[in-house]
């Protein structure tokens, strides 16, 4: 499993929580350039292992690397530092501060001046600070919200939300992007709009993508390649077509596990 | 003299002091949903350490200018507690960041005893004076008589605010500060240190803390190991009357605090017919606490409790 242009390498993970196993043996690895599907019935895990990953839960069992480098025990600002950035289930956007400062709030990793430029206003400060404003607006007008940049984001519409969660975790500059279910509660035609989203992001920033979905139309119509999880297993993996037809999925989908 | 407009340039000055104080109590709870009860030790060590450096100062250079000698003292007061604040913070508070509330409040209470003791071993239980070194100018203004001292704590105190206020709503700090007050978890997946970012909390919060204790012993005259109880207490109140965990809402509840403190101390004796004298004036900070608890519970500028819960 260990290909050459392996970008993310999930080992053998497992998680427990107490007694309850939310993973168990989960391997995969994400190459880079891909956009990578993980699917999987309600609570399969899904979210549990993008938790994993990003150094919210620390794993009970297995290996995470990143690029080759293993990023288990890293706190979360540490990996994202190391180039992983990721989006929420449910949004979590800083309310109370605009569109423009949340994105601001994410160039964080990549700027270094700290309170004593703050205190002083040094030249170098004042330069970051211009760099880090132009960045956010740089961000924002990719996922089409330059024109809201002064909005509060708690006011901004679900649709603006969900994109403003991207332009966020675009702005730590990540080499991989993990988007959990990014398209819930969107339209059809708001879906068409974010999947030629990240088409684009993919091709214009040599961006890896790994996408979190229910939405099984979205994920086999964009993803190179899937894993689908059920019940804390993976229980298939490949092209979106093999999986399909895959016979373990299916039953998974259809509730085989009530017989 | 007038005592209405007398009593109101006091309670600006005390309440500037308290809203400095105030401060630190609020940025802490911002981002830490935590009452830093050592906050008013913080500031009686740094009375203590520019008294000391001050006394130190005049014994080898008696002649040296008494601004000369107050800035010295800031100087070694000033670091002094913004190294206080960050051992507190790294010692009593952070092993507990995952504890029950009330564990990190226990701690917070024992450091500050520890403070005060430590503190009175030192430099022991009676009052140390403040050296005569200030200018004692004092000019009429609108029927008050303000001193020059007065006026400096006001402006200092204001130059302050206004800087904590550009930093939290300007840079890059400030707005790392404001999402880890809206969520650690999420600032941290942004990349954002929350350690550090709360470290410097409490450092920005120390080295206030630091020039309010100053003030205070300059304006009284005098400091002593357990001044910070009584002023922490105060700045603690004024916090919750403006809504903690909100900036502006600090200033105002400092402000309004030592307005009617002073309004108070000057009136309480004509209300009562002469029962009550002006040394009850403290009773009023805690009146205006409980009656903001009553009625006001996430304070003036405070949010809704429903939505922080």
């Amino acid at each position: 499993m260990c290909s050459a242009k392996a970008l993310l390498e999930v080992a053998s993970v497992g998680k427990r929580f107490g007694g309850l196993a939310a993973l168990t043996e989960v391997s995969l690895s994400v190459q880079q350039g891909e956009i990578y599907g993980l699917i999987g019935p309600h609570c399969a895990g899904k979210t549990t292992l993008v938790n994993c990953m990003t150094g919210l839960y620390s794993v009970s069992d297995g290996q995470i690397r990143l690029s080759g480098e293993s990023i288990q025990g890293l706190k979360p600002h540490a990996i994202v530092q190391r180039g992983f950035a990721r989006t929420f289930q449910n949004i979590r956007l800083f309310a109370n501060m605009t569109a423009l400062e949340n994105v601001m709030v994410g160039c964080h990793p990549r700027s270094r001046v700290g309170v004593l430029g703050a205190v002083l206003r040094t030249a170098s400060e004042r330069r970051e600070e211009r760099e880090i404003r132009e960045a956010a607006h740089f961000w924002l007008t990719r996922v089409g919200l330059n024109a809201k940049a002064r909005s509060l984001a708690g006011h901004l519409p679900y649709g603006a939300q969900r994109r403003l969660e991207i332009a966020r975790a675009l702005a730590t500059e990540p080499h991989l992007l993990a988007l959990d279910e990014p398209v819930a509660g969107m339209n059809p035609s708001e879906r068409r709009d974010m999947a030629d989203l990240f088409l684009r992001l993919r091709h214009d920033h040599q961006l890896t993508l790994l996408l979190i979905e229910h939405d099984v139309k979205l994920v086999m119509g964009l993803c190179d390649r899937v894993a689908v999880l059920d019940y804390g297993r993976k229980i298939a993996e490949g092209s979106p077509a093999s999986v399909q037809k895959d016979a373990a999925v299916i039953k998974a989908y259809l509730g085989g596990h009530a017989a | 003299m007038d005592i209405f407009a007398q009593q109101l340039v006091n309670g600006l000055v005390l309440g500037s002091i308290y809203a400095l104080v105030a401060l630190g109590y609020t940025m802490v709870y911002g981002i830490l949903e935590l009452i830093n009860f050592a906050h008013g030790e913080v500031t009686m060590v740094g009375a203590m350490v520019a008294l000391a450096v001050m006394g130190a100062l005049l014994g080898v250079a008696p002649d040296l200018p008494g601004i000369l000698v107050v800035i010295g003292g800031a100087l070694v007061a000033i670091p002094a507690c913004i190294l206080l604040g960050y051992t507190i913070e790294r010692v009593a508070y952070r092993p507990l960041r995952q504890a029950p509330r009330l564990a990190p409040l226990i701690t917070a209470i024992g450091v500050s005893i520890i403070l005060q003791n430590v503190a009175m071993l030192i430099w022991g239980r009676q009052y140390i004076a403040f050296p005569p070194i200030l200018p004692q100018a004092t000019f009429q203004i609108a029927g008050a008589q303000v001193s020059a001292l007065q006026i400096f704590i006001v402006l200092l105190s204001g130059i302050a605010m206004a800087g904590l206020w550009f930093m939290v709503q300007r840079t890059r700090l400030g707005r790392a500060m404001r999402a880890c007050g809206e969520s650690r978890e999420i600032a941290s997946l942004m990349g954002v240190d929350v350690n550090r970012i709360i470290s410097t909390t409490f450092i920005i919060g120390s080295a206030l803390a630091a020039v309010a204790g100053l003030m205070v012993s300059a304006y009284y005259g005098l400091a002593h190991y357990y001044m910070g109880f009584m002023l922490g207490l105060k700045a603690f109140s004024a916090a919750v009357l403006g809504g903690i965990g909100n900036l502006g809402g600090a200033v105002l509840g400092g402000l309004l605090l030592g307005v009617i403190e002073a309004l108070g101390a000057g009136y309480i004796g004509d209300l009562t017919g002469g029962f009550l004298g002006s040394h009850y004036q403290d009773v009023f900070a805690f009146l205006v606490l409980i009656a903001v608890l009553v009625f006001r519970p996430s304070g003036l500028l405070g949010e809704r409790v429903a939505q922080r819960a």
